[in-house]
């Protein structure tokens, strides 16, 4: 799995990484400032609230972005789910196409 | 120069192929809509919470103004205009971001120069007696204007080996599957209401059919949604059903 985050980092304009467990917790991480995996892990748990809420179907990713900050997307998997900080102006399409492999390979998503 | 009104804002956001609904949510409510009145509700409640994550965002000093949750065949996209409203837009998986973006950058320039108005009429709650009136435009049409439609692949064929109860079921998933190519996820939440309704009032035949096909085009919001879903459901039923009496 380590594997896979250290990959994951290489990409171009990924900036840090989370991998959570079911409950949240951190399985690895790259992402040193406290209050963004605070908040990734926010995510990861509001995601299945939000599908409660709106039963629109499953959410497979929450994705936000800036102007000014870096984005950041968290990518739900019944396992496991991912969060990635990624540079500001980089495209989601493109982000997808980079990390697609892993998602899959992590079972995560709808990949 | 006057101010934007909410509506024109929104009929602006949703004039794109592969953006289907739009809303607008401000002060814990809906201000304008072009989502059936049905979700109304639920859409109150998705503009919370993503007005939480974005209160979240702030809170640990980032500035994130737009949010993509990925759904099973759609997306919705949220955008915090100004600081001020959420722009909530249902759309394709393909949909080109970048023009919808340049969009929204247009409307927020426009809405800091202009000021912005609420709609005449707020639609936060379903207007019962609107959509009556639209269900009467419905049936304002000619047999002979009634469109060949094809529900495609996917369905059981309708022979004689199924059972009664089976056609039945059969043409329930076909007239959702209509809904759902209209109208995407959201058709699910029409059919499931509509369903529910006709099942408590009506036996579940193939005759019946029609009167739910009535309650659906009740729950549809807007005038040319309502016909086309009752001209293909109509179109649906009488070539799958009516010719084979």
């Amino acid at each position: 799995m380590d594997d896979d985050i250290d990959q994951i980092m290489q990409i171009k304009g990924i900036k840090g990484v989370i991998q959570t467990n079911i409950e949240g917790e951190d399985i690895a991480s790259t992402i040193e400032d406290e209050q963004l995996g605070h908040f990734i892990r926010f995510l990861v748990g509001y995601a299945p609230l939000f599908e409660q809420t709106s039963e629109l179907g499953p959410v497979s990713s929450i994705i936000l972005t800036s102007n000014k900050d870096d984005n950041l997307g968290v990518f739900i998997g019944k396992e496991h789910s991912l969060g990635v900080l990624f540079a500001r102006g980089r495209s989601i399409k493109k982000l997808y196409s980079q990390i697609e492999n892993y998602l899959k390979k992590m079972s995560i998503g709808d990949t | 120069m006057s101010k934007l009104d909410m509506n024109k804002i929104l009929d602006e956001s949703v004039s794109f192929d592969g953006i289907s609904h739009g809303c607008i949510y401000k002060d814990e409510q809906i201000m304008a809509s072009t989502f059936p009145s049905v979700i109304q509700d639920k859409l109150t409640d998705m503009g919370r919470f993503i007005d939480k994550i974005f209160t979240s965002s702030r809170a640990i000093d980032r500035a994130h103004d737009e949010i993509h949750i990925e759904l099973e065949e759609n997306k919705l996209i949220a955008y915090r205009v100004n600081n001020d409203f959420l722009l909530m837009l249902m759309a394709t998986k393909g949909i080109n971001l970048s023009l919808v973006y340049m969009t929204i950058k247009s409307i927020e320039k426009s809405v800091k120069l202009h000021g912005l108005t609420p709609p005449k009429n707020k639609p936060s709650q379903p207007n019962f007696l609107k959509v009556i009136d639209d269900k009467e435009v419905v049936t304002d049409y000619k047999k002979e204007d009634i469109p060949i439609w094809s529900l495609g692949s996917g369905l059981q064929d309708d022979s004689a080996e199924l059972t009664y109860e089976q056609k039945v079921e059969n043409h329930l998933r076909g007239l959702k599957k209509i809904l759902l190519d209209s109208f995407g996820p959201v058709g699910d939440i029409i059919f499931e209401e509509a369903l529910k309704e006709w099942q408590a009032s009506h036996q579940p035949t193939l005759e019946n059919l029609v009167k739910l096909v009535d309650l659906i085009t009740l729950e549809i919001d807007g005038k040319n949604e309502k016909r086309s879903f009752f001209i293909k459901a109509t179109r649906y039923i009488r070539t799958s059903i009516g010719d084979r009496r």
